[in-house]
């Protein structure tokens, strides 16, 4: 179809049309959308009772999202810690033999730091698995019980009140 | 009570001793708005449930990275339509083979809903906008029940706003034509 064929200003008052029904719609809802217009505009949903109060309560006490981030300095401790208590607990209860593994499986820790965490990258974690490895060659029996409680109260000194709180989450 | 502004809510939430107190602040300020939107998305309180809780829970990883570019509401509103959106996408179990199929299932399932209170002109409104593309719906959403302004939609959803109105006015058509046959056939 040629220009000529279409009527004079056709295009501008096209736009200018366009325009002016989509700044009706908001301006005058009736005359543009007289059936939306008779719908009532209520809230039609509702919710179980105290649902608002809960569902704060729940997010605030949201385990999964403290330990997700707890910081990085934090969770080494943490593993620290854990793989002390028990180390100790072994030593403690068992001098004939000591099966570290049956205690805690450092592989199942690290996995699930891995699957929980996004603060701590691999080479935190291999320095973390590194750093905490117990050597075999470790003569467990001249660890005297007050030498690993003086070293496990160093570790705990680092760990405020609420760091333990969120730990034992 | 009155409602914390925005700025002091940020102000505690940078401050690591006032973070707990500043990131309850937030979730008791935005949680009903936010539910709200979602639930206008989902219909169903159980989605909505879950959604709220993954929006909070992003809320909470990134919330340290806001950098007050856009205001925190809008923010906010991004991340829920974000997580509606990915919700929907995970949870479509089965596809119709028509529309009119889905469209009776999920009818049904409204009707069935012990937390759905709407009549059947209500109804028949959410099931025009089920129709809708997702965009257009998103839209339609925001400014016809939430009643955001253009300029805050174009924030959440970084479109810009003649391309909003333009997706407002053709949903809002879509919508008044099936309002319009449906009523027909009563």
């Amino acid at each position: 179809m040629s220009k000529k064929n279409l009527p004079k200003d056709y295009f501008t008052r096209l736009q200018n049309q366009i325009i002016k029904d989509v700044n009706d719609i908001d301006d005058n809802l009736e005359a543009s959308a007289p059936f939306l217009s008779c719908i009532n505009k209520v809230n039609i949903y509702n919710v179980p009772d105290r649902y608002f109060v809960t569902n704060e309560r729940n997010i605030l006490n949201n385990q999964i999202t403290k330990i997700m981030f707890l910081p990085k300095k934090i969770m080494g401790i943490a593993a620290s810690l854990l793989i002390m208590i028990s180390i100790s607990w072994v030593v403690f209860n068992n001098t004939d033999q000591i099966e570290l593994t049956a205690e805690l499986d450092e592989t199942v820790f690290i996995d699930y730091l891995l699957e929980n965490t996004d603060d701590l990258d691999n080479a935190t974690l291999i320095t973390l698995n590194e750093n905490n490895t117990i050597s075999e060659e470790i003569d467990f029996e001249e660890i005297s019980n007050e030498e690993l409680s003086n070293y496990i109260e160093t570790i705990v000194d680092d760990i405020s009140i609420e760091d333990l709180a969120i730990i034992n989450i | 009570m009155q409602e914390v502004k925005d700025a002091k809510i940020l102000e505690m939430l940078s401050n690591d001793s006032q973070f707990d107190k500043g990131f309850e602040l937030l979730v008791q300020k935005y949680q009903e708005r936010l539910y709200w939107h979602i639930r206008n998305y989902v219909h169903f309180h159980q989605d909505a449930d879950d959604i709220i809780q993954n929006t909070f829970i992003k809320v909470f990883k990134n919330i340290k990275g806001f950098e007050s570019k856009s205001k925190l509401y809008t923010w906010m509103y991004r991340i829920a339509t974000n997580e509606s959106i990915n919700y929907i996408n995970k949870n479509k179990r089965h596809v119709h083979s028509n529309v009119d199929e889905h469209l009776i299932e999920f009818e049904e399932k409204l009707k069935a809903d012990t937390y759905f209170d709407g009549d059947a002109a209500q109804l028949n409104l959410i099931k025009a906008i089920s129709k809708l593309p997702l965009k257009q719906k998103t839209v339609f959403n925001m400014r016809y029940f939430d009643e955001l302004s253009y300029a805050d939609i174009s924030e959440i959803l970084d479109t810009s706003i003649g391309s909003l109105k333009a997706s407002y006015h053709h949903a809002m058509k879509k919508v008044e034509t099936h309002l319009k046959e449906s009523q027909s056939y009563v």
